[in-house]
């Protein structure tokens, strides 16, 4: 008996280690926390505005830190949403993970990043830990192997954000993160972060979208039809090299990307940017005059291509 | 097998629960054979095999197979056919090897330097034919294969032995990626009677020896990883404390293999043995390669070391130079290993000529002997993984003038040492640091107090449980590559 009560020592012992990292990476301190948190926050502003014509903003980080959502509704007159996450989530889990927020009218834009057009299989490095942490564990039909080894995973905090979140208590008096800054009643973010250390470099676009993610946004633009309301696609701002590779391969993209469902993008410069002064600490996160630019921007190509059903849809205000 | 993958865990779970839910209902109904746990355990390993790599399993199994037939060919006969067999097929073991392991040398550094358009032609056709890396665990199994073809021949008893028990001597699957390097003698008679024995005190244990492993390598050599700088040449201090880092990183990483191994063969009721006792306790050279490595370093003496002296033991340290250089050209057919392992022939030789004269000057004129024994045994290691890590024999040589050259020791490189590192991370090494330290002063009082094992406290009861909780709380999210996969 005192053997077996041993041996089941240690299965308790693993279990609070498990639970205590559980606690931090998924409901308070950790990166994965803060992301649930801005998801939870986001999904109930989507549930607050209750008009039927609003256009909503799906992504990763690309769509959450480059599009100002308060511009866009501003120059548009309808409700617009910024639901932006975080790339690594990858596109299976991001687009289900939103898709009972869309209702009849709405128009949801999809602006995914080369991160996500390129992806193989539509899983990320959050993929697993995202569906577990916001209580829906397997969304996207993550394979079974990969979402045991994530809910493994899901309550390892590491040495190395364990000593960040010691150090941020100790200097800033609280627990911070990425995504931890407050969000706008738009879903935008508050808080821009800036590229200190390291320095920029042209990014090249390897390869055109991968027929994995063509399938999925085929697929996708089935679902939120089905639901009534419309699929618009945008190609993101880039801060990259104009090499011819990275030109034809962005180009091949967009001719794909618009087979599917009207695209926006400059049809002259693909959205790709020279000019690193637009971009805030990566290549795709804009700074605040860029994403204004880049908002009204996105406006107006939304009012050439919608142009007709915007003009016969009623102005609603977000009621907030 | 990559102990630090989740598949290897998620293969060994889907193979388990089938099988043993199988062998329950069995014996239930009284079906179950003895002989059935051997044949599970050679489907187990043979299985994971091929989850890890299917192109090296191809050559396992055919290396497997012939040599097999050859041993039992070798056990029926006597005299000079029996030797015969005995020494084509250790030479032919050897020769894989060194096919897969060193061809590419041979061409590129030692054909390349007669012949300068050797290498580059050699590289464009793609290096190897058939294989662009060394197989994974070939060193360790042909090792292995190697010394059973001697004992078996030098063995009195030249009893047949079957297939199965064969394949679970070369194939167990905790131990045939990256050892320990198991003699017929130790782990034979256990494979011909084994049987699954799951009972609360072989888990026990091999928790204790689990939990200890996947500390050492999840939790301190993978936070130490990202800090080796290997680039840095010009600051003395900065070559010094990567060079430190390696070693703690080396030990960490390989003993944590060695000690997982150990962990899940117990659960399964085999006893493996331990490769690492305590290494860096060491107050000698000679002591560090009793206590580094056992299973290699006693496979050199009793193979290699031995052979090649044979009745000449006069030339006893000119054979043990020669021994430790081969041993370093195991390592890795570079250059920087082949020196490495002079290096510590060398220091060997300088240990049997100076060690004691040295040992009694300074017991007869300085404080606590043993602690500088200790300090000169430790610096030496650290100096020798210098060599070790840096695979670029150029900057080896810049790193080597570096620290000869007392300019680079300035004060200005103390301030850019430490300046190197943002204060997040340099707080993340010193706890990690910290917990290295406090890991090895826990094997120092073990050796100090004469206890039955070096890691008799690290896998006491309660603290083998707090390193696997601090293991499931600190353990890096990015796993290094374990360094002795690639020997």
């Amino acid at each position: 008996m005192r053997k077996l009560l041993n041996l089941t020592s240690w299965v308790a012992i693993a279990g609070l280690a498990w639970t205590a990292g559980y606690i931090y990476n998924a409901r308070y301190g950790g990166e994965l926390s803060w992301l649930r948190i801005m998801y939870e926050q986001k999904m109930a502003l989507a549930d607050q505005v209750q008009e039927s014509k609003r256009v909503l903003i799906l992504g990763g980080s690309g769509a959450h830190y480059t599009v100002d959502a308060g511009v866009m509704q501003q120059e548009l007159g309808r409700p617009v949403l910024n639901l932006g996450l975080d790339g690594p989530i990858g596109l299976d889990v991001i687009l289900p993970s939103v898709k009972d927020k869309i209702r009849p009218g709405d128009v949801v834009l999809l602006i995914p990043e080369y991160l996500l057009l390129l992806d193989e299989d539509g899983f990320g490095d959050r993929s697993g830990q995202f569906g577990i942490a916001i209580g829906k564990p397997g969304l996207g039909r993550i394979p079974t192997q990969q979402l045991a080894q994530d809910t493994l995973m899901v309550g390892a905090p590491t040495l190395r954000a364990l000593t960040k979140s010691s150090l941020d208590v100790v200097e800033k008096g609280k627990l911070t993160g990425y995504y931890s800054d407050p969000i706008t009643q738009n879903g935008d973010p508050t808080v821009l972060k800036q590229r200190t250390k390291s320095k920029w470099w042209q990014m090249k676009i390897k390869a055109p979208i991968s027929d994995y993610a063509y399938q999925r946004i085929v697929q996708f633009r089935q679902e939120v039809e089905a639901k009534g309301a419309t699929l618009v696609l945008g190609l993101p701002w880039l801060y990259a090299s104009d090499d011819p590779q990275t030109i034809e391969n962005v180009q091949k993209t967009a001719t794909k990307l618009a087979a599917i469902a009207p695209l926006l993008h400059d049809p002259t410069s693909f959205n790709l940017k020279t000019d690193s002064s637009f971009f805030a600490d990566t290549h795709y996160h804009l700074n605040q005059p860029a994403r204004r630019i880049r908002s009204v921007e996105l406006a107006q190509q939304f009012k050439q291509v919608m142009g007709d059903q915007i003009a016969s849809s009623p102005i609603n205000q977000p009621s907030q | 097998m990559n102990f630090s993958e989740f598949s290897f865990w998620w293969v060994l779970l889907l193979f388990s629960i089938p099988f043993f839910t199988v062998r329950w209902i069995g014996q239930y109904f009284n079906l179950w054979r003895g002989s059935f746990d051997s044949v599970g355990l050679a489907a187990m390993s043979l299985f994971l095999f091929v989850n890890a790599s299917r192109s090296s399993f191809i050559i396992f199994a055919c290396e497997l197979i012939f040599n097999y037939i050859l041993v039992r060919l070798m056990l029926r006969r006597q005299g000079w056919e029996a030797k015969m067999i005995a020494t084509s097929l250790v030479a032919i073991d050897i020769a894989i090897l060194a096919y897969f392991k060193y061809l590419n040398f041979f061409v590129e550094d030692v054909l390349g330097l007669l012949l300068p358009g050797v290498a580059t032609s050699w590289q464009a056709q793609g290096g190897i034919p058939g294989m662009g890396a060394i197989p994974p665990g070939l060193s360790f199994y042909t090792f292995q294969m190697v010394a059973f073809v001697v004992d078996s021949f030098t063995s009195k008893k030249k009893r047949p032995i079957g297939i199965v028990d064969y394949v679970n001597f070369v194939s167990f699957f905790p131990q045939v990626v990256a050892g320990p390097i198991e003699r017929r003698a130790d782990f034979f008679p256990q494979i011909e009677a084994f049987r699954f024995k799951f009972t609360l005190d072989n888990f026990e244990a091999g928790l204790r020896w689990l939990s200890l492993g996947l500390f050492m390598k999840f939790v301190l050599a993978d936070n130490i990883s990202p800090y080796i700088d290997l680039e840095e040449t010009g600051n003395a201090w900065l070559v010094w404390f990567s060079a430190y880092l390696f070693t703690l990183r080396i030990y960490f990483d390989f003993a944590g293999y060695s000690f997982m191994a150990l962990g899940l063969a117990k659960f399964v009721g085999v006893k493996l043995t331990t490769n690492f006792l305590a290494p860096y306790t060491s107050q000698s050279i000679n002591e560090f390669w009793r206590r580094w490595h056992v299973t290699l370093s006693t496979w050199f003496r009793d193979y290699v070391f031995l052979p090649l002296m044979g009745s000449r033991k006069q030339w006893a340290p000119f054979f043990l130079f020669l021994t430790f250089t081969l041993s370093g050209f195991w390592h890795g057919a570079a250059w920087n290993f082949i020196l490495w392992g002079a290096y510590h022939g060398l220091l060997l030789l300088v240990l049997r000529y100076a060690g004691r004269p040295f040992y009694s000057f300074v017991g007869q004129r300085l404080f606590m002997p043993q602690f500088i024994s200790w300090i000169l045994t430790f610096g030496s290691v650290i100096l020798g993984c210098l060599f070790f890590m840096e695979t670029n024999v150029h900057r080896l040589a810049t790193k080597l003038q570096t620290l000869v050259s007392p300019g680079a020791y300035s004060f200005a490189n103390i301030g850019s040492a430490f300046s190197s590192f943002s204060g997040n991370e340099a707080t993340v090494l010193a706890l990690t640091l910290g917990l290295a330290t406090l890991v090895l002063l826990l094997e120092h009082i073990a050796v100090w107090q004469k206890r039955e094992s070096e890691y008799d406290l690290l896998t006491s009861p309660w603290v083998s449980r707090a390193l696997l909780a601090l293991t499931v709380l600190l353990a890096a999210n990015t796993p290094s590559q374990f360094i002795y996969f690639e020997f």
